[in-house]
This record gives C-alpha cells, sequence and structure tokens, in this order.
C-alpha cells in the first residue's frame, strides 16, 4: 500500500510537469529569447531625417542607411528588433551614447561630416553602419576605422552582461 | 549503501520517501497558485506565456526540488561539520543561482541577482545551521556568489540561446540536488529521525516563493535593457 501511495504520487509528478508544459509551452518557443516592448514606425518629417534601427543577424539596420550633413537625423529604434545589449548604442562619430527602450527609443543627433560611420552597441559585438553625404549627394571618401576588438566583461565597456553600463 | 538502495528508499514511508511526496506537493501548490493568478489577471497581459511561461515553469520545478531537500535536511537537525557545510553550500548555491537565472532573464541582472542572493543565502543560512556556524557562513557565501552568478549567466545568455541554457541549467541542477538527497541518505542511514513534519511547510515555501517570483517576473521592476 505505501508503495502504491508513493507511486501515485510519482505519477501525479509526471502528469502535473507534462500538463503544465504543455499549458506553458502551448504559446511560447523554447529556443528564443525575452523580447519586450513596442514597435516604432519610422515616418519620414520635414527637415528631420527619420530613419527606423533595428538589428537583424547581429547587425544594426537602419532603414534608410544615408542622411545629409547637417541636417537633423532621428533614429528610432525598433525596440522588439533588438536584443539585450544592442540597446545601449554608441555612434563615437558624432558623441551618441544612449541606452534606448520601449519608453525612450529616439536617438536625434546632426551629421557635421561626410563619410560613411559606424554605431556600435556599447560591448562592440552589435555593428553598422550608415552614409552621411554632402550637398553633392557623395559620402566622399571617409571612412571610419571600426573598432575590431569586442568588449568583454570587465574592459570597461560595461552594458550586456557585465552588470553595468 | 548504493544509489539503488537509495531509490527503492524513495518509494518507501521514510524520510526519503517523503521526498518525492514533497515534490509533488510543491508542485501541485505552485502550479494551482499560478492557475488562479492566471484566470484572475494574468491571462490579460499580451504575450504573458511567451515571455515568462518558461521560465515560471522552470522556477516551480526548480522550487520542488529545493524544498525536497528542505525537509529532508529538516528530519535531521544536526549533521556532521563537512556534511552540514556540503549541504548549506549545495542547496545555497543551487536555490541562488536557479532564482537569480530565471529572475534574471526577465528583470535583468541587478534585480534578477538581489533575488538569487537573498533566495539562495536565506535557504543556505538556514540549512547550513545543522552543522552550526560553519555550514551558515557556506551557505551564506554560496547563495551570494550563486545569486549573482545565476542573473550574470542569464543576462550573458539573452544574445544567445537563453531558454534552451535555462533547461540546460535547471537539468544540471536537479542532478546536483538528487545527489544530494542521497548525500543526506547515505550520512543519515546510522541516525534517528529527529523531526516529524507534516506537508504544511512545503504548501508555505512553495506559496511564498511562486507569489513572489509571479509578482517579480511580471510586475516588478526591471533593469532598462528588459523594458
Amino acid at each position: 500500500m505505501i508503495v502504491k501511495k508513493s507511486s501515485l504520487y510519482l505519477v501525479g509528478i509526471v502528469l502535473l510537469v507534462v500538463i503544465a508544459g504543455f499549458f506553458f509551452f502551448s504559446n511560447g518557443s523554447v529556443t528564443g529569447n525575452v523580447i519586450n516592448g513596442v514597435s516604432a514606425q519610422a515616418t519620414n518629417s520635414g527637415d528631420v531625417q527619420v530613419a527606423r534601427l533595428s538589428v537583424s543577424g547581429g547587425t544594426y539596420v537602419m532603414s534608410p542607411s544615408t542622411f545629409k550633413v547637417g541636417q537633423k537625423v532621428r533614429l528610432e529604434a525598433d525596440i522588439p528588433q533588438m536584443p539585450g545589449c544592442s540597446k545601449s548604442i554608441i555612434i563615437s562619430a558624432f558623441n551618441i551614447r544612449k541606452i534606448v527602450s520601449s519608453s525612450d527609443n529616439v536617438i536625434e543627433f546632426t551629421p557635421d561630416k561626410a563619410g560613411t560611420f559606424n554605431i556600435a552597441c556599447s560591448m562592440n559585438m552589435y555593428k553598422g553602419t550608415f552614409s552621411v553625404v554632402d550637398g553633392t549627394g557623395k559620402a566622399g571618401n571617409y571612412v571610419e576605422q571600426a573598432n575590431t576588438q569586442a568588449g568583454s566583461c570587465g574592459s570597461g565597456g560595461g552594458g550586456c552582461g557585465c552588470g553595468g553600463f | 549503501m548504493s544509489f539503488s538502495e537509495f531509490m527503492n528508499k524513495l518509494m518507501k514511508d521514510e524520510v526519503e520517501g517523503e521526498i518525492v511526496k514533497t515534490v509533488f506537493y510543491s508542485l501541485f501548490t505552485s502550479l494551482i497558485v499560478f492557475g488562479i493568478l492566471y484566470y484572475l489577471k494574468l491571462r490579460n497581459i499580451s504575450g504573458f506565456m511567451d515571455k515568462y511561461g518558461f521560465f515560471l515553469f522552470f522556477s516551480f520545478l526548480s522550487y520542488s526540488l529545493i524544498i525536497a531537500v528542505i525537509r529532508q535536511v529538516r528530519a535531521f537537525k544536526e549533521f556532521p561539520c563537512m556534511s552540514g557545510m556540503m549541504i548549506g553550500m549545495t542547496l545555497g548555491m543551487i536555490a541562488g543561482f536557479l532564482s537569480g537565472y530565471f529572475v534574471g532573464a526577465t528583470n535583468g541582472m541587478f534585480y534578477g541577482s538581489v533575488f538569487g542572493m537573498v533566495i539562495g543565502i536565506i535557504v543556505g543560512g538556514i540549512n547550513g545551521r545543522c552543522c552550526g556556524i560553519m555550514g551558515i557562513m557556506e551557505g551564506i557565501m554560496a547563495g551570494f556568489m550563486g545569486g549573482i552568478m545565476g542573473a550574470m549567466t542569464a543576462v550573458m545568455m539573452i544574445n544567445d540561446n537563453l531558454k534552451l541554457a535555462g533547461l540546460v541549467v535547471f537539468i544540471v541542477s536537479a542532478v546536483i540536488m538528487i545527489g544530494l538527497n542521497y548525500m543526506v541518505y547515505k550520512e543519515t542511514r546510522q541516525m534517528e529521525r529527529q523531526r516529524n513534519e507534516d506537508s504544511f511547510i512545503t504548501i508555505v515555501l512553495s506559496f511564498i516563493l511562486t507569489t513572489v517570483t509571479i509578482w517579480l517576473m511580471v510586475f516588478g521592476p526591471r533593469s532598462i535593457l528588459f523594458q
């Protein structure tokens, strides 16, 4: 009888795990990550160059990715498409360093030089480029050198996984 | 004194036999609490299951394994020094790591670390008490370290397979917990049981851990990267 009782508990545990597992995982993926936030719709307006910023395959994607020199740029981060430390954004050429969130997903700056520039996360794990063209529509020869050294814990970059920003 | 003997004892009405019962009661309590909260409030939250379901499910499973060891240890008030230190360290580390990992995955490094540390230090310290100050110290240190490590691991996995890593972490922790059950069994074979308890503490602990975890994950504060 005692053996039966313990076996019943064991069967009960298995049943609970199976039923609860089915309930919990019927809507979600086991391999996916946590992604929170709201979407941002990029629009074009007046003198401001509006672009949508997202992450695809570990790379920052701007749409559009070409801006005019001297004209204000407004990057609207698509938070659901930006996992983890990709929200901690650095555009060193224009002294931009900002952590975007669902409540503050906008980065604004005015490019004062033409060329091809880098955008990266604070850990230098997510990277991307964008172009700034002058009045003639040319990006010029200037290409910002990418920092090839990826960040790591203790390197001072802060951000993802290292506890600070 | 083999592992198969231990497995046989799990099916009998002794301290070891209560491990299976405790896992069942703990899991049942957690799922009932979750079910009530889900139908009252949580189901109205957009994408709730996708965001939190996996982590809540494995949190409940983790708590049931941890509480089963706690009950087994509580049945014997005192242990030899080495055993007590091992109990305090293992319980503190695993309780801290698992709770830190699952909360860290949804709330970020700081809140996951703090929650993991609190759970790890309390569980490790109280259960390490069975061998005196050395066990308490060992439990507190392990809980402190496990809490931070769990949350840190989760946050570092966000750009990778966070959920699969959670599954691996849970499986490894479950094996360690079963190993601890076996160790306590081996250490107490010659000892008389000193405390008989019903399942009240199991249910209360499960209730508290479940409600606090749900509240923290869903409504609690979170780091800016998780907003």
